[in-house]
């Protein structure tokens, strides 16, 4: 224990000095949210982008019932007419022209059937059709957390356990009703994205173990390397995490970010997502190599910050059922979502579901980690 | 004994590293590997410190089998790696204490063996800057510092004076020279002929993963002690001349150095290499004939330079 206590201290007394990672792991997404945020807020000239949004939606009720009249009275009302534009249209194909020649951003379909299937209690769904872009996302959101308040009314009408299922098959990001601001959804994602670039420290663990003169050294001392690895790891996680306390302080407090109410939740999936990227590398590192582990990590975690939202939200992520999977495994997406939830509320995974799938993500990579580690104690100093 | 290696073998794949190596280092002694580059010095050392397998024999480090009580051996082992082996972000002192922890320190004995171990190699003052704000020699230092921070009773060190300007050289041989006074054996382990010529009580050349030969300074040169060395100074060197001494049956080896030509002589036959220069039309510059050294030593044996590496 004294050993990882010594090697534990001297790591995060070491990362805290490194002054190129700080820069790295604190004001290079403080930046990158500010200028993110700053980019999206310039599509509409303003700081409170999603509320001035100039999105544009058809809307072609061919139920004509009840529910579908006051889905219609929804759209109308002045709050939501801030946000997006909705014209009714009688003819689908007019719209899907308007649609292609870019003069709309989305479709919202209510098919006939719509009020009865509500009134059923079945899940019929509406067919949303959109081009893609970021407008035509947030409509979605709009769209979905009508439904939601729907299913909430349809759900407490049955005395049903559980919210009942989901008008609109969209999963992702739920917001309930409220819609984040440009920087208030970057400083999620970039949060969520810098916690993946701590995979460096993870890697750095092992080349420092097999790569560096260092390593050498420990290994000639009466020391279990295990135990020089544990310490090794969990000062890395502490940094990660001192740094996440820093980051997200500065995001709520100075940059006035919502984190909602809930910080010691956020800390708890940020942490599982650290530990979950440092472990994924240093396995990554121990069963590949170093270098092998770096490249794969230098592609992946742009890629996971992608698929998940973390750059830009794109509708055709909460559509393609291959997104769809992926973002529902994917450690980061997964911690994201439970961020937004925690912040905005919505349906989709519950807390207690989310970062049961995170820690059951953290388990199987531990056990991987742990093989790995077994694995290079066997392994030979060979030249 | 200290150490003791009996019929070692280490192979990677097809290079045999260590070849039915045998050795034993007694308590107190100044012990020198000398061989070049690639020679099997460090694997030796890798495999008494348990870093690597072996592939046959057994190693003894304190009278006890490594495999049966590693850690307790490895408490009273120091090693100063070749490389550089300290954390750039920490202070001198903070390098020394956290090896001293991982060395199994703690309270008073951590304090005094970390003030020591600085003022040994002479860091008391400069204790509380970076590695980086060092220079080679004071990392050098540094590096031993760390190794030292326990009292070890037996200290390995693998090439300690690379890289460094001479008075850190001397100041850092010289300590080695203080810490087998203070009853520590040392193992030094270098190609420097020199340095271990000049502090080393008992010597073993290693070549090929082989002991090639072994014992003090004096024994290893009576084992060429009817030869002579002769450097002969030319204006032009022509290095056909090499060819044609080394076929003269005195000449045991025959090289050339700048405008020297060092010619080892199995038995003092001057005449012969004598003519061999005139026959070719060198012109003589200068004649000395030498003592053998631990180069000659190794280069008899070998029939290689010991700074001609593992080529």
């Amino acid at each position: 224990m004294r050993e990882i206590a010594a090697v534990f201290l001297s790591t995060v007394r070491m990362n805290f000095r490194d002054r190129r990672s700080l820069i790295f792991m604190i004001l290079f997404p403080i930046v990158l949210t500010l200028i993110l945020g700053t980019a999206l807020s310039s599509v509409s000239g303003s700081s409170d982008t999603a509320e001035k949004l100039d999105s544009r939606a058809a809307l072609i009720n061919q139920d004509h019932g009840a529910m579908a009249g006051r889905m219609e009275k929804f759209f109308r009302s002045p709050e939501i007419r801030k946000i997006v534009h909705t014209k009714t249209y009688r003819s689908l194909s007019t719209a899907k022209a308007d649609l292609k020649k870019q003069k709309l951003d989305a479709i919202i379909v209510i098919n006939k059937g719509f009020t009865q299937a509500v009134e059923n209690g079945s899940s019929k769904k509406l067919d949303f059709i959109t081009s893609g872009d970021m407008e035509s996302s947030l409509i979605k959101n709009i769209t979905q957390s009508y439904l939601q308040r729907i299913n909430a009314y349809r759900a407490a009408a049955a005395f049903a356990p559980q919210p009942a299922a989901p008008l609109l098959a969209d999963h992702a990001l739920s917001i309930n009703g409220k819609i984040p601001r440009s920087s208030d959804y970057y400083a999620v994602t970039m949060l969520i994205m810098i916690i993946l670039y701590a995979s460096a420290y993870g890697l750095n663990v092992v080349r420092e173990m097999n790569l560096s003169p260092i390593g050498y050294r420990i290994r000639s001392l009466p020391v279990r390397q295990i135990n020089y690895l544990i310490g090794k790891t969990l000062g890395q996680l502490a940094t990660v995490f001192l740094q996440i306390i820093v980051l997200v302080t500065f995001f709520k407090f100075i940059y006035h970010a919502n984190f909602g109410s809930n910080l010691p939740f956020i800390f708890l999936v940020c942490f599982l997502l650290g530990f979950i990227i440092i472990l994924l590398s240093i396995a990554l590192a121990l069963l590949f190599s170093y270098k092998m582990a770096d490249t794969i990590l230098d592609l992946a975690i742009p890629v996971a910050t992608f698929l998940a939202g973390g750059y830009v939200k794109l509708s055709i992520l909460d559509t393609n059922p291959i997104a769809v999977a992926l973002n529902s495994w994917l450690p980061n997406a997964v911690a994201q979502n439970l961020v937004f939830q925690n912040i905005y509320g919505g349906t989709g995974q519950t807390a207690a579901g989310g970062v049961l799938k995170l820690t059951l993500i953290a388990l199987a990579i531990l056990l991987l980690t742990i093989a790995a580690l077994r694995r290079n104690n066997h392994a030979d100093l060979s030249k | 004994m200290i150490i003791e290696v009996n019929d070692l073998i280490k192979r990677y794949k097809d290079f045999l590293a260590i070849d039915h190596l045998n050795l034993t280092i007694g308590d107190g002694e100044l012990f020198g590997l000398l061989g070049p580059n690639g020679a099997g010095k460090t694997t030796l050392v890798n495999a008494i410190l348990g870093l690597t397998a072996v592939d046959h024999g057994t190693i003894n480090v304190f009278g006890e089998a490594l495999s049966t009580s590693e850690r307790a051996i490895k408490k009273q082992i120091g090693l100063v790696p070749q490389d550089i082996a300290v954390y750039p972000e920490l202070t001198a002192q903070e390098n020394v204490t956290l090896f001293g922890k991982l060395f199994g320190l703690r309270g008073e004995a951590l304090r005094k063996g970390v003030a020591d171990a600085l003022e040994f190699t002479g860091l008391t003052d400069i204790r509380n800057k970076k590695p980086s704000q060092f220079s080679g020699g004071m990392k050098r230092r540094l590096n031993i510092a760390c190794a030292i921070v326990h009292k070890p009773r037996l200290i390995i060190m693998d090439e300690p004076t690379v890289g460094i300007d001479p008075q850190s050289r001397n100041y850092i041989l010289e300590s080695v020279k203080k810490l087998n006074d203070m009853h520590c054996t040392v193992i030094y382990i270098s190609h420097y002929m020199e340095e271990v010529a000049s502090i080393c009580t008992r010597i073993a050349i290693v070549d090929k993963g082989r002991i090639i030969a072994k014992g003090t300074q004096e024994e290893l040169g009576r084992l060429i002690e009817d030869d002579q060395v002769v450097s002969v100074g030319v204006t032009a060197p022509d290095y056909s001349i090499i060819e044609k001494l080394k076929r003269l049956p005195a000449v045991k080896d025959a090289t050339v150095d700048g405008h020297t030509i060092r010619i080892v002589l199995s038995e003092r036959k001057l005449n012969a290499v004598l003519d061999t220069f005139l026959e070719e039309d060198l012109t003589i510059t200068k004649i000395e004939t030498n003592t053998p050294t631990l180069e000659d030593v190794f280069l008899t044996l070998t029939g290689r330079a010991l700074r001609e590496g593992a080529q």
